[in-house]
């Protein structure tokens, strides 16, 4: 898969799991690899950097269990991005869809000679 | 276990900033608390299921964009080290001082030879000066942007290497270089495109430019070449003498004079000396080849012959048996002598005889036009490539004369009552007149131009004249048998 779509998408993929609630790193991780099936060591850089934009923010919650765990949650900055990647990432998938749909049939009259 | 792991990730994450490296290394410690507090795992069954610490560190250094190329460093080395300061006090010291000294220094000399330029290159014409200095400028801006590009790329490369082998993070300071760079500065601004049509141009004019060089060269050739010299070498010789020369610049003039002894007045050019010596009755001229050779004066002479000039007296009581002349780039001019054999000859001159007495004489030239003015002689032969020939008033036997590109004018030969043997012109392009020559046979070709034969005399008849030309016309009026 594409480096430059993959990373794209796994952005989208933190924001949308944040969007729902607060997680903690590993957490994270789980979640995205439940289905995704991707390295622990490519999700930490992806929200670190999505906090140094101001996408994410961070915050301590004490533990009963052990130690204090650092908690990932959207900015408003970071819902806004969110919400826009979402709809593009469905149009695009609408129109690969089509074009995977019908075997790279399209519409003749819209494409010129 | 735990810790043994962490380490080895922060040095596989070395070269990451420190606080960058950090928090990558804070999601693993959480990541192991995690582990063991919430799921009951042990440390090892936690790197079980966790990447090798090389794995993770390629995948997180990529995703920072760092070059894989450069093999993770495993810590400082006491062998690098003494080698970076080795190299500091033995080379750097001195070799960075004289790069950026190397750089002022180009820009400078450069940027003075880019400012002389239009001095000397006036007379190529004002807007081939123009243009080259504009062309040149624009090639001397890029030059020291690169040199001072060169520089800074030296100095970020010493000092990564400095950092590399101290493990010191460097991310930072290499990337404040970069901004030092004017090709970074260049591109930022989003002037790549203009540079690139100044490159465009200075390509383009730089045929140009390197022309022009040629032609102040030249300029300047001729102008050192007016700080001439002037010698006078005089001998003293009873008895009939020989003439020898050959020159490789300038003009050769012999005459005749009211004095007592032979005089050799040169006019050179200090890098092209001639040398003269009189022994068993022959009078040398010539270039010394050696020092022509070494000091490249041909190139001069290309310049210089234009005034340079030899000319030697003969005392008009003096006999020259022979002649023997050879110039190379200069016209041979002769006038007055009664001698057994002459011969003359030069490449880039003409050849002028006057009054010249001998059983034979030949004049040669390959760019020159010859000129023979009241010539007595049993033959007669003048060949030149590429200019025109003149015989007149003269006597001779056998005469032959040859150009490939020039006309040919022989008139006054001989009297009707004295004919001599024949006569042959032949020439390429170019016309033919004769007026007023007798002798037996002629012969007159040319392939581009006209024949004029004519002589006034009705009384002489040639036993063969034999005329051609191809592309011109044929006026040939003499008696014949």
């Amino acid at each position: 898969m594409d480096k430059q779509l993959k990373k794209g998408v796994l952005q989208l993929c933190v924001l949308s799991l944040l969007s729902e609630r607060d997680m903690y790193g590993y957490q994270l991780y789980q979640h995205i690899n439940a289905t995704l099936a991707i390295s622990e060591s490519t999700t930490y850089p992806i929200l670190r950097k999505l906090v140094g934009k101001g996408l994410v923010d961070t915050y301590l919650e004490p533990s009963t269990q052990g130690p204090a765990r650092k908690y990932f949650t959207l900015s408003d900055k970071g819902r806004l991005l969110q919400e826009t990647l979402k709809k593009e990432w469905q149009t695009f998938k609408q129109n690969v869809d089509t074009l995977i749909g019908t075997g790279g049939e399209h519409n003749e009259e819209d494409i010129p000679e | 276990m735990k810790k043994t792991f962490l380490n080895e990730l922060r040095q596989h994450l070395a070269q990451l900033e420190e606080n960058e490296r950090e928090e990558i290394l804070a999601f693993y410690e959480e990541r192991f608390e995690i582990g063991t507090s919430y799921e009951g795992k042990t440390e090892e069954e936690i790197i079980d299921e966790l990447e090798s610490p090389a794995q993770i560190a390629k995948n997180v250094l990529r995703s920072y964009g760092y070059s894989m190329k450069t093999p993770v460093e495993k810590g400082p080395s006491t062998g690098g080290m003494v080698m970076v300061v080795l190299f500091d006090v033995l080379v750097a010291i001195w070799l960075v001082p004289m790069l950026f000294w190397l750089a002022v220094n180009l820009s400078i000399t450069l940027g003075q030879l880019v400012f002389s330029l239009p001095g000397g290159a006036t007379n190529a014409g004002q807007i081939l000066s123009v243009l080259a200095m504009l062309s040149a400028l624009a090639i001397w801006v890029l030059i020291v942007l690169w040199l001072y590009d060169a520089f800074i790329g030296f100095i970020t490369w010493l000092i990564r290497w400095h950092v590399r082998v101290f493990g010191i993070s460097h991310k930072s300071l290499m990337r404040m270089l970069k901004k030092f760079r004017a090709s970074y500065w260049i591109k930022r601004q989003g002037f790549n495109r203009p540079k690139n049509v100044i490159k465009g141009i200075a390509a383009v004019t730089l045929l140009v430019t390197a022309s022009s060089f040629f032609i102040v060269e030249g300029a300047s050739a001729i102008q050192t070449g007016q700080t001439l010299a002037d010698y006078e070498e005089s001998y003293v010789s009873e008895t009939p003498i020989a003439i020898e020369t050959d020159l490789d610049t300038g003009g050769l003039d012999i005459r005749r004079y009211d004095g007592e002894s032979i005089v050799v007045e040169k006019t050179v050019h200090e890098e092209a000396d001639v040398d003269i010596s009189f022994e068993d009755g022959t009078l040398l001229i010539e270039n010394a080849f050696d020092d022509r050779f070494f000091t490249f004066n041909w190139l001069f002479s290309l310049f210089d012959h234009r005034d340079a000039k030899t000319t030697v007296f003969i005392p008009e009581s003096l006999d020259v048996e022979h002649f023997d002349l050879k110039a190379t780039n200069g016209t041979i001019d002769v006038e007055g002598f009664f001698s057994t054999s002459f011969k003359a000859r030069t490449s880039n001159g003409a050849v002028e005889l006057t009054d010249i007495e001998s059983e034979d004489v030949a004049a040669n030239s390959s760019n020159g036009r010859i000129s023979l003015n009241t010539i007595t002689a049993e033959s007669i032969e003048a060949e030149t490539s590429n200019g025109r020939i003149s015989l007149r008033d003269s006597n001779a036997e056998t005469i032959e004369l040859r150009t490939s590109n020039g006309h040919i004018t022989i008139e006054r030969i001989n009297t009707a009552e004295n004919p001599g043997a024949s006569f042959k012109t032949i020439t390429s392009n170019g016309s033919i007149e004769a007026f007023n020559v007798y002798t037996s046979e002629a012969e007159l070709k040319t392939t581009n131009g006209n024949i004029d034969f004519e002589n006034e005399d009705r009384s002489h008849r040639f036993t063969t004249v034999d005329y051609h030309t191809t592309n011109g016309n044929a006026h040939v009026d003499v008696p014949r048998d």
